[in-house]
């Protein structure tokens, strides 16, 4: 990336961000366009909500499931551009470090859109870079104490987002009811 | 042909060893699944409950204790998916997905901390593990030609957890297809409307399965720590986990069917093993790396082509709010 906008005059330090970004980015506005502004889109989202409606109003389930799985493997190709062609410049073994898994807790995390799975992913470049930092500035604090961090962050984050809630409405329940006392006080 | 009966005998009780965690894993997630519960957590409780054992073993020198450890840490794990899953009504999945970091970086982290061996444990004494044990009159039919090695060689000499692996797909049949409980976790799975409007707790029921399903995970990893092996190693699971839930999916939820898909699964793995380093005619020493994916391939050639469909639970992954 910084090579990139060198001539514009813009300089950066020199970062593993490359022009990946963009294309990521322009991705994430394509499968919005795509999934809720195409006839292709609201196909592809009857068939998820009720195959069998889809059926009834002329969708064909399995060319649709086809057709998807098609995208989704060649955005999923993608990582590749960005891990080897970006950083690394050659073919690494497991270069792939468990992305997939990590992009399925992303995909839910952010409600499954492009808004909420931009934020997901930034939450975990953040977690992962932020820990890889850590891990350097502290050696007492291995690669696997991050990753403990990050199984609690997805867990607390992704799977317990209702647990405060409780707390909250107890919290806000009382701000109110001391509300109108301040306000005729 | 002593030969070839030998050999035979040889992959299939290798196969046999392999499949144990599979059909304990698949038969775990069975129970989660069936009840409407989406785990593929399994994998990382396999792991803990792996390095639990391991460590209790090597404190207590105990197989039986680190049995009891390992399906204790195991049913925590569970626990905490079934909370966030049934009480917190959170994304199965990712609950899943969280567990199984969770247990990848605590289970190094701990063992560290103890062993400061890089996440291994000590390798651990014949009295902690469970061993080998012959079958009464393995030794007497030793020379009977075919059914003697048949039996001395594949039936007997596993250890327990292996027998009780084997023991467990006949009794979870049983349990799912023939009892009460059985009955209203099918139902559960499919349906909780239909549950709640009989009067009954669609979320005990479903803690009940989880918690099944942690106690036989509890079990598959401590097979994997201190029967298969002896000691637990980083990452030790290697994706066990995620192949028993394949082989779940493969007998289409039904505890005959998986155990037949993580039998092939244990069988590829052990002809892959075997045929490592061998010249096949024709084409030369096969790479050992297109024997390592040959059971992945053929998962997907059958999968694909002659398994047909699989429906899964109609309920499973869906929180169940009660209506008002």
């Amino acid at each position: 990336m910084h090579e990139v906008l060198a001539p514009l005059g813009v300089k950066l330090t020199a970062t593993p961000l490359n022009l990946s970004v963009v294309l990521a980015a322009a991705l994430c506005v394509f499968v919005w366009l795509l999934v809720w502004h195409t006839p292709f889109g609201f196909e592809l989202r009857t068939t998820g909500h009720s195959a069998t409606a889809a059926v009834y109003a002329g969708v064909r389930p399995r060319r649709i499931i086809v057709i998807a799985m098609c995208l989704s493997g060649a955005i999923a190709g993608c990582v590749g551009l960005n891990e080897i062609m970006g950083v690394h410049h050659r073919l690494l073994l497991n270069f792939t470090a468990g992305y997939g898994f990590t992009g399925i807790a992303v995909a839910l995390m952010g409600r499954n859109h492009p808004v909420g799975i931009v934020l997901a992913s930034l939450l975990f470049g953040i977690l992962s870079q932020g820990g890889t930092e850590l891990a350097f500035a502290m050696p007492a604090i291995t690669r696997d104490m991050i990753v403990v961090i990050q199984g609690l962050v997805i867990l607390f984050s992704g799977a317990l987002p209702q647990l405060s809630r409780p707390g909250f409405e107890w919290l806000f329940a009382q701000l109110s009811r001391r509300a109108p006392a301040l306000r005729s006080a | 042909m002593e030969d070839v009966v030998a050999i035979v005998v040889l992959i299939l009780s290798a196969t046999l060893r392999v499949a144990t965690p599979l059909i304990l894993g698949a038969l775990a997630g069975l129970f989660s699944e069936r009840s409407g519960i989406v785990d593929i957590g399994l994998e990382g409780k396999m792991l803990a409950s792996a390095f639990a054992a391991a460590t209790v073993a090597a404190l207590c020198n105990s197989a039986w204790i680190a049995l009891a450890a390992g399906i204790a840490v195991a049913g925590a794990f569970a626990l905490v998916h079934a909370y966030a899953c049934i009480t917190q009504r959170g994304n199965q999945v990712v609950s899943g997905l969280a567990l199984n970091m969770l247990a990848a970086g605590l289970t190094v982290v701990l063992g560290n901390a103890r062993f400061h061996r890089g996440g291994q444990t000590p390798s651990l004494p014949a009295e902690a593990r469970f061993m080998p044990m012959d079958l009464p009159g393995a030794a007497a039919v030793h020379d009977v030609p075919v059914l003697g090695p048949l039996y001395d060689g594949l039936i007997s000499g596993h250890n327990l957890i292996v027998y009780a692996a084997l023991g467990a797909v006949p009794l979870t049949h049983w349990i799912v297809g023939r009892t009460r409980f059985g009955l209203r976790l099918r139902a559960v799975g499919e349906n909780p409307q239909a549950i709640d409007t009989a009067g009954i707790s669609v979320a005990w029921l479903r803690y009940r399965a989880v918690l099944l399903c942690g106690l036989l995970t509890g079990i598959a990893g401590t097979y994997l720590a201190i029967a298969q092996n002896a000691g637990f190693s980083r990452d030790m699971t290697a994706g066990q986990g995620y192949i028993a839930l394949a082989a779940l999916i493969f007998g289409k939820w039904r505890p005959y069917g998986a155990l037949g898909a993580c039998l092939m699964f244990g069988l590829l793995d052990s002809i892959a093993i075997r045929l490592q380093g061998v010249h096949v005619v024709g084409v030369g020493e096969v790479p050992v790396q297109l024997i390592q994916a040959l059971p992945y391939l053929l998962t997907v050639i059958l999968l694909a082509g002659f398994i047909g469909k699989a429906i899964a639970p109609k309920a499973a992954g869906i929180p169940y709010i009660k209506e008002r």
